[in-house]
């Protein structure tokens, strides 16, 4: 099977999972709303672990943005992209509506800029710029990379945060971020599942 | 079609010699398989946590006979990541019974047989697989958030992001949607 064919596949069968992308929208809105509905407080690691959450996944959504406005992907990298879009933006939401129940001030969504995100990015440890992005195969890494911090932000989290309906919540969005990388790595290396699915662990700590 | 544990050496011995070299990464990873506990120094964890890490292990476990019995009817590139999954699922099972060897419990062995039902096909040993790993998933969503302490979550999250990966393979083979959620559950 041709790379080719192979990301063509890929890309029509997240593309049939249409509706299920709907269905995984309104999920969103009934995790934020149980979450609100059961407010608790964090203390001072968990609230500073779900500002970090919320940092991370706008970075996955802004990079995500970002590439697609870059024009470099092919249209079946690209539906992939837009679908993953949406995940990263459904994990926003939630985090958003965390953060408004914790207390805490929910920033803007433009707030991220290109500098500001090119800040995120080195904080986060991620070398690569979302600006003048040059070919395909640059920005898949890059956002590779991005869902790679996410998930080093979610194990911290995941050991921090106290709240069992956070903690339930944060593991399906830590999940699906992983899959993210998953999808991307088959993108960019058709067939290679060392690649796909590197290590036993994630994020590989060991 | 059933993994008789009693033979988990024996039936691994049987699918390294039957699949040579491609199973190399896998043969390093069995033969680390000891439960030996991970992270010397690391913090005890309590014993309520035992029950349910052992009941993690048991589903790992499963999932382990689950491939070891599917993959001789696969071939090609399906063949390739079964094998390099069941390496994986062996690290987690060294894994989770080193959390368990901390809470002073003692790990659960695999049980001598699994009832796998007879599948025949590379599409139903996919299938099969599948649903092994997204009962794992569910699972982990569901005890993760008890466990304390908070390291023992980030270790057994980590082994539940690795089995995300896998059922996202699992459902490209499958010719499904590899990520059809923003939350997933294990029920998808």
């Amino acid at each position: 099977m041709s790379p080719d064919t192979r990301r063509e596949l890929i890309s029509r069968s997240i593309l049939a999972g249409g509706l299920a992308l709907a269905t995984s929208l309104h999920a969103a809105e009934d995790a934020a709303a149980r979450v609100e509905a059961a407010v608790r407080a964090e203390d001072a690691a968990g609230a500073d672990a779900l500002r970090a959450l919320f940092e991370v996944e706008r970075l996955a959504e802004v990079a995500y943005r970002q590439v697609l406005r870059s024009g470099v992907l092919a249209a079946g990298a690209r539906r992939a992209a837009r679908a993953l879009l949406a995940h990263e933006q459904a994990h926003v939401g939630v985090l958003g509506a965390w953060l408004r129940a914790a207390g805490g001030r929910r920033p803007a969504p433009s707030a991220m800029d290109a500098p500001a995100a090119a800040n995120v990015l080195a904080a986060h440890h991620v070398s690569g710029s979302l600006q003048n992005l040059r070919s395909e195969h640059e920005a898949l890494r890059l956002l590779i990379a991005v869902e790679a911090a996410a998930e080093r932000a979610y194990s911290r989290a995941v050991s921090r945060l106290r709240d069992p309906v956070r903690l339930g919540v944060s593991l399906e969005m830590m999940a699906c971020d992983a899959q993210h990388a998953t999808v991307l790595s088959e993108l960019l290396y058709p067939g290679d599942v060392s690649r796909a699915v590197p290590g036993a662990f994630v994020p590989e700590t060991r | 079609m059933t993994a008789p544990e009693s033979a988990a050496s024996s039936t691994r011995g049987r699918l390294l010699r039957s699949s040579g070299a491609g199973l190399a990464a896998s043969a390093v990873l069995l033969s680390g398989c000891g439960g030996k506990s991970s992270r010397p120094g690391a913090p005890r964890i309590g014993g309520a946590d035992a029950a349910r890490l052992n009941g993690l292990l048991d589903l790992k476990h499963r999932t382990i006979g689950a491939y070891t019995a599917g993959i001789p009817l696969l071939a090609g590139g399906t063949l390739s990541a079964a094998q390099r999954f069941l390496g994986q699922e062996l690290s987690h099972a060294d894994e989770l019974s080193g959390l368990v060897k901390r809470t002073g419990a003692v790990a659960d062995r695999p049980s001598d047989s699994y009832d796998f039902g007879h599948p025949r096909s590379a599409v139903a040993v996919l299938r099969l697989l599948h649903a092994a790993e997204t009962a794992q998933l569910a699972a982990y969503i569901a005890v993760i958030p008890r466990l304390v302490p908070g390291a023992s979550r980030a270790a057994a999250a980590s082994i539940l992001a690795d089995d995300a990966q896998h059922v996202a393979v699992l459902r490209s083979a499958l010719a499904l949607d590899p990520v059809p959620s923003a939350f997933v559950t294990g029920r998808e």
